[in-house]
């Protein structure tokens, strides 16, 4: 994974959300920590390109977001912080296999990719349940199964347990953190940094700290101090 | 049609159907029972501008018709396109493209939007609608017309509501006709 | 999740295929607009009847409830109709009226959502030269299905906290702030409908990974 920002503003309204942002993302797992306001849903948003930056660029494994944001977004997932408006299905099986529709896969072939898809997320009786009557830990779990059904490059999960309670946002965490590919993870859950490879710090929209997590808690404290 | 198009035209077909499940309103001084219903295509009409909001009527007219129960009361299905009160469903679309039209080109306020539901929402939709139920009950127009005219005054107050609503939404959240 | 309003059966009803349903229903409705003879009518309303509750099994309660919604309607025909016209004629029309309601409510009954929708989306097909794409159509069926039961509960909140408050007349001041929290939603669904590749759905087979 390569994930270069260069020189990144981006406003809204001309109100300045994130400031001349340059970092280069290469580890395999990445957290993103500030408060709220500090930018860093935005910061997600640019990595798949579904907001590209005023000024400046981004550029994944060297495609810039700007030109090609289709081809970006079919290398990075994204994982929403509400499951409830990134399942677009009637049922669970369907909306996985809404991720595979630009594959254009005959439909045994499909199934059997959602029936696997199903059973490595411990999801396979769920299959045919309403994704309306689902506990929120389970929608969860059923849009992440939905965005790397599509076989993504990178993950970008944007507060994936905001909505959670802790038992069940311990169970998403761990399943992020499994993933065979790179993840970035936006958060405001200070205890989440300890398996990340290397830390951001955001404030008022400028990284603020890049780190290891350790030093990246100890700095976070600190800035609430 | 952008992904943005697409959520919004079944969204207004899904808030038209969880309108329906409303229980009927009760108007004073009339018998006839008043469903939110047609409160969905007015808002629609409103807010969502002619194509998005024809095609949001569309598509919930195609769930229907593929036997969902979907319409005030419960009722679906096939049959609802062949009984009395087809001609009135099968306006809907057109109803809320001329609200739509209107509304993109008219000045944002409740009198204009007004005005709007009523061309859309309850002439265009009375235009099909009458006629429908002089075919299919073999009558003169003119009594259709006459047994029509029950739903006349709970429609203007929807068309009412629908205006002040919709106003106020597009203040709070200003969206593209 | 919303059910339709097939009921599930193995008769011979149930197994006809849709497309031979429909016709058969436009050739009916065609045929009973032609025909003036009230006893040809009783007997296609007691065919039709038979089938409905007995070959269908979808009993005489069913019938009934199908029948209901419309009495008012059959009603107001027959007086309207002996008014300008004669009882013979009320008769034919009112016959007319319920056969067909009961025939195309038959087919509705007796045929699975999915069936319907495959037929929908072939019809569909044969537009797609106008630019109609089956496919999409097909998906927004699916989000509507999807999204009614959230909506239904975002409906019911207004009116049990208006209930709540004993107030009945707040419509507007409490439709409007669920409306924004509808637009807002939509919103942030578009951009995930973009995030999973709503945007490469038309794409060629040999553009896809």
């Amino acid at each position: 994974m390569n994930i270069a920002l260069d020189h990144v503003t981006v406003r809204f309204q001309d109100r300045p959300v994130l400031t001349n942002v340059s970092v280069t993302l290469t580890e395999n797992r990445i957290g993103v920590i500030g408060d709220n306001g500090s930018g860093k849903s935005t910061f997600a948003r640019l990595l798949n390109g579904l907001l590209i930056p005023d000024t400046g660029a981004v550029l994944v494994n060297g495609v810039s977001t700007k030109t090609d944001g289709k081809e970006v977004r079919r290398q990075v997932g994204f994982l929403f912080q509400n499951p409830d408006n990134q399942i677009v299905m009637p049922t669970v099986a369907e909306d996985l296999a809404l991720g595979l529709k630009p594959q254009r896969l005959e439909s045994e072939d499909r199934d059997q990719k959602v029936a696997k898809m199903l059973e490595r997320f411990g999801l396979s009786h769920l299959a045919d349940r309403s994704a309306h009557l689902l506990s929120g830990g389970e929608k969860q779990l059923v849009a992440l199964a939905g965005v790397m059904i599509a076989e993504p490059d990178i993950v970008v999960c944007d507060e994936p347990t905001t909505l959670l309670d802790q038992r069940n946002a311990a169970i998403v965490m761990s399943v992020i953190g499994s993933l065979p590919c790179p993840v970035i993870t936006v958060t405001h859950h200070v205890e989440q940094l300890a398996g990340f490879d290397r830390v951001l710090v955001l404030a008022d929209g400028k990284v603020v700290f890049d780190g290891n997590p350790k030093t990246a808690l100890s700095f976070y404290k600190d800035s609430l101090a | 049609m952008t992904a943005r198009d697409t959520v919004l035209i079944a969204t207004f077909a899904a808030l038209t159907a969880a309108l329906g499940l409303l229980p009927p309103l009760p108007v004073p001084l009339i018998a006839v029972p008043v469903t939110l219903q047609t409160l969905g295509l007015m808002l629609a009409g409103c807010l969502l501008g002619p194509r998005r909001a024809a095609l949001a009527m569309l598509l919930l007219l195609s769930l229907i018709a593929l036997g969902l129960p979907l319409l005030a009361g419960g009722r679906g299905g096939l049959g609802v396109f062949i009984g009395p009160s087809a001609g009135f469903l099968i306006a809907w679309p057109l109803g809320a493209l001329m609200i739509g039209l209107i509304a993109r080109k008219a000045q944002q306020t409740t009198l204009m939007l007004f005005i709007a539901n009523v061309c859309g929402g309850i002439v265009v939709v009375y235009a099909f609608g009458i006629p429908g139920i002089a075919v299919v009950s073999d009558l003169p127009i003119t009594t259709a017309a006459f047994a029509s005219a029950a739903f006349l005054p709970g429609d203007l107050v929807k068309a009412g509501l629908a205006s002040v609503i919709a106003v106020s939404v597009r203040r709070a959240y200003p969206v593209a006709l | 999740m919303i059910a339709g309003l097939y009921v599930p059966g193995e008769s011979p009803l149930h197994r006809l295929d849709v497309g031979v349903k429909l016709l058969v229903l436009m050739a009916l409705g065609i045929g009973l607009i032609l025909t003036k003879s009230v006893l040809l009518l009783i007997l296609v309303v007691a065919v039709t009847g038979l089938l409905f509750a007995f070959a269908a099994e979808l009993g005489l309660m069913r019938l009934w409830q199908t029948t209901r919604p419309l009495l008012i309607w059959f009603v107001f025909i027959a007086v309207a109709q002996i008014l300008v016209a004669n009882a013979e004629t009320a008769g034919l029309i009112v016959l007319r009226l319920a056969v067909l309601v009961w025939a195309a409510a038959l087919v509705t009954y007796t045929t699975r959502l999915s069936d319907m929708m495959e037929c929908l989306i072939r019809i569909i097909g044969w537009l797609s030269p106008l630019g109609v794409p089956p496919h999409r159509v097909a998906f927004m069926i699916a989000l509507t299905i999807r999204l009614i039961p959230a909506l239904s509960d975002v409906v019911q909140d207004v009116r049990d906290a208006q209930r709540a408050r004993g107030i009945e007349n707040s419509i507007i001041a409490s439709v409007v702030p669920v409306l924004t929290r509808v637009f807002q939603q939509a919103d942030a669904m578009s951009e995930a409908l973009e995030a999973r590749g709503y945007e490469r759905w038309d794409d060629q087979r040999n553009n896809a990974p």
